[in-house]
């Protein structure tokens, strides 16, 4: 197990550029970012500014190029996909797009989130019912377990998709404006579940957002210019 | 079993468009119903080679060096058949004679070549029971039995026969009448089959030398050792007579016009066809199938699935189709063949080994088109989901 002061995430002068020769575009400069357990970091920049490539570097969805990138006390770079796949199973991820499962039903599709983890697997459908459900309560969907995406409204789906993420209790979540679709007392609970999160189970959440209601759960608001950190 | 707690993805995701299911698994059923009717159809004319032989009175058969096939066999003295009775294990013996005529329709005054058996009235070499029921009209001077299969070219013997009445024609320039019926089926050596008492024979071939047999069939003891008895007899008769077991002489047949035909290309191809059209209804479906879930796959590879995991639910979908749409085609195509076997006379009949090999091809084509249908899912980058 990894000591408790131990960061969650470190990241120490990582570049990172698309495309190859004349195409060759830098999104990220010298990013400089060190991430606690329990810690709640809110990233802000304007679009294009390399946020979602930063978020994706984090969860282990692409491998980093420059510099140094470490999730659990693992180095990110230049590492084989087959870990970077073991990894992910420890990053709850919630996508702006819900991307639910459209045949799956509600608690099918939370379910899918807990599969991917081998403990829980091993504990059984009944066990895993039973933690869906209650993550399904959580997120205020305790009546819709059974509902189909198609029958659920689009704050609805957002509300699956984020219990698709919390369900598995996550060390670290990364979040791409979560409650977008979600109105405004909606967005509210969410924010209330990340924060208990945070607090009961020492999660590390690194939230992009625009939303201005929610920056005051952030324990850290980063900037990014152009593939640039400001503080 | 983690198998078992796992959510069955690739059922759910078939099962959630019921009607596409059925689609599929309508085609991928025709595909196999196409492909049995082909194997039916060229196992059947080949099967159907064997039915003569099937009906041999016994367990061996003793036949010329130059054999070739039922409908073209070389002659050999009966004494040297005989020479056989009184061997260990050897219960009796019943001779065989085979020639082709010219059958005259009398109405169209067209000829059709017949394939004339002669048999013992006592002692018939054809285990057929209106042998048996109907020795008196066998052993009538002038006279055969016809086969209720031949073609119709051969006049309205059947119903002729059928309704009590008469009928006569004339056989290799003789007056022949036919004094009942049975039934056999057709080979490709002739379009009618004929059963004739061996004195009716020598008449109807008066060039022939009487003694001449082409085919001595063979009854054991009961206990003896067919294939110890098979191999002795070899060793007495010498070079100038083999000895068969039933059962060898049938697969001779089969592979004597497996050489001479093309009926196993013809059929071949179109069993190729019926394997492709199921190949292209699971590829096309599955494809589709793999283009409107590409973000939820790549959700999938993102929430920390393997690759192999994602591409393993196509590959299930694959095999699902395939199994599914196997037992519905397989009563279709059995209920096909009693149809094909009453329209065409040919023995069409569903074997195991039929069955299992198209349910074996249909497993493996099916999977190599969910594998080809994958191809989008390999590639896919789960950074793209955000």
């Amino acid at each position: 197990m990894m000591p408790e002061s131990a960061p969650l995430i470190e990241i120490s002068n990582l570049n990172h550029w698309f495309g190859d020769g004349d195409q060759r575009k830098q999104v990220l400069r010298s990013i400089n970012l060190t991430v606690q357990p329990g810690e709640i970091t809110i990233l802000l920049g304007p679009s294009g500014s390399g946020k979602t490539t930063l978020l994706t570097m984090v969860g282990g969805l692409r491998s980093a190029q420059d510099g140094s990138l470490r999730i659990f006390n693992e180095e990110l770079r230049e590492t084989s996909t087959t870990n970077l796949t073991k990894l992910r199973r420890k990053v709850g991820f919630i996508f702006q797009a819900h991307n639910l499962m459209p045949y799956l039903n509600a608690q099918q599709n939370v379910r899918l989130g807990l599969e991917v983890v081998p403990e829980w697997l091993d504990r059984g459908q009944a066990a895993m019912n039973e933690r869906c459900n209650e993550v399904l309560r959580q997120v205020g969907l305790g009546e819709r377990i059974e509902y189909y995406p198609a029958k659920l409204s689009g704050g609805q789906k957002q509300r699956v998709a984020i219990a698709r993420a919390l369900a598995g209790s996550p060390q670290l979540l990364l979040a791409d404006e979560p409650t977008a679709a979600l109105d405004k007392e909606s967005g509210r609970d969410v924010v209330d579940l990340f924060r208990n999160l945070a607090r009961d189970n020492k999660t590390a959440i690194v939230m992009v957002t625009h939303d201005n209601k929610i920056l005051d759960i952030a324990d850290r608001i980063v900037k990014l210019e152009q593939g640039s950190l400001v503080e | 079993m983690k198998l078992f707690k796992r959510t069955p993805i690739a059922w759910l995701q078939l099962s959630h468009r019921p009607l596409r299911l059925a689609a599929a698994l309508a085609g991928v059923g025709f595909a196999n119903v196409l492909v049995f009717f082909q194997l039916g159809l060229s196992g059947g004319l080949y099967d159907s080679q064997k039915r003569p032989i099937q009906q041999f009175n016994g367990s061996l058969a003793v036949i010329p060096r130059r054999y070739t096939n039922f409908g073209e066999p070389a002659g050999f003295p009966r004494s040297r058949l005989l020479q056989v009775l009184g061997f260990q294990g050897v219960r009796g013996v019943s001779p065989l004679r085979l020639g082709k005529l010219q059958w005259l329709n009398p109405d169209t005054r067209e000829s059709t070549q017949a394939l004339v058996m002669g048999v013992d009235p006592s002692n018939p070499a054809l285990r057929l029971p209106e042998l048996t029921a109907q020795r008196s009209s066998l052993q009538l001077q002038g006279g055969v039995l016809f086969d209720k299969a031949s073609k119709d070219s051969a006049g309205p013997v059947r119903s002729r026969l059928e309704q009590g009445q008469a009928f006569s024609t004339e056989l290799n320039g003789q007056r022949t009448s036919v004094n009942g019926l049975f039934q056999l089926g057709l080979t490709f050596a002739a379009d009618i089959n004929l059963i004739t008492s061996t004195s009716n024979f020598q008449g109807l071939f008066p060039e022939r030398d009487p003694d001449e047999i082409q085919i001595g069939v063979v009854q054991l003891e009961p206990g003896a050792d067919a294939s110890d008895v098979q191999s002795r007899l070899n060793q007495v008769l010498g070079p100038s007579l083999q000895v068969l077991s039933v059962d060898e002489l049938q697969l001779r047949e089969v592979e004597h016009w497996k050489r001479n035909t093309s009926f196993g290309l013809i059929f071949g191809l179109g069993v190729l066809v019926g394997f492709s059209v199921g190949g292209i209804v699971v590829y096309q479906i599955l494809f589709s199938e793999v283009g409107e879930h590409i973000s939820e796959y790549a959700t999938m590879k993102a929430m920390g699935y393997s690759d192999r995991f994602v591409v393993s639910i196509i590959i299930q979908e694959s095999v699902i189709l395939a199994s599914l749409a196997f037992l519905p085609s397989l009563i279709v195509s059995a209920l096909l063949y009693r149809v094909l076997m009453q329209a065409t006379g040919l023995l069409v009949v569903m074997s195991f080994s039929r069955a299992a090999l198209v349910f074996t091809m249909t497993l493996l084509l099916c999977s190599g088109s969910g594998w080809l249908a994958t191809s989008k899912l390999r590639q896919l980058d789960p950074a793209d989901v955000f």
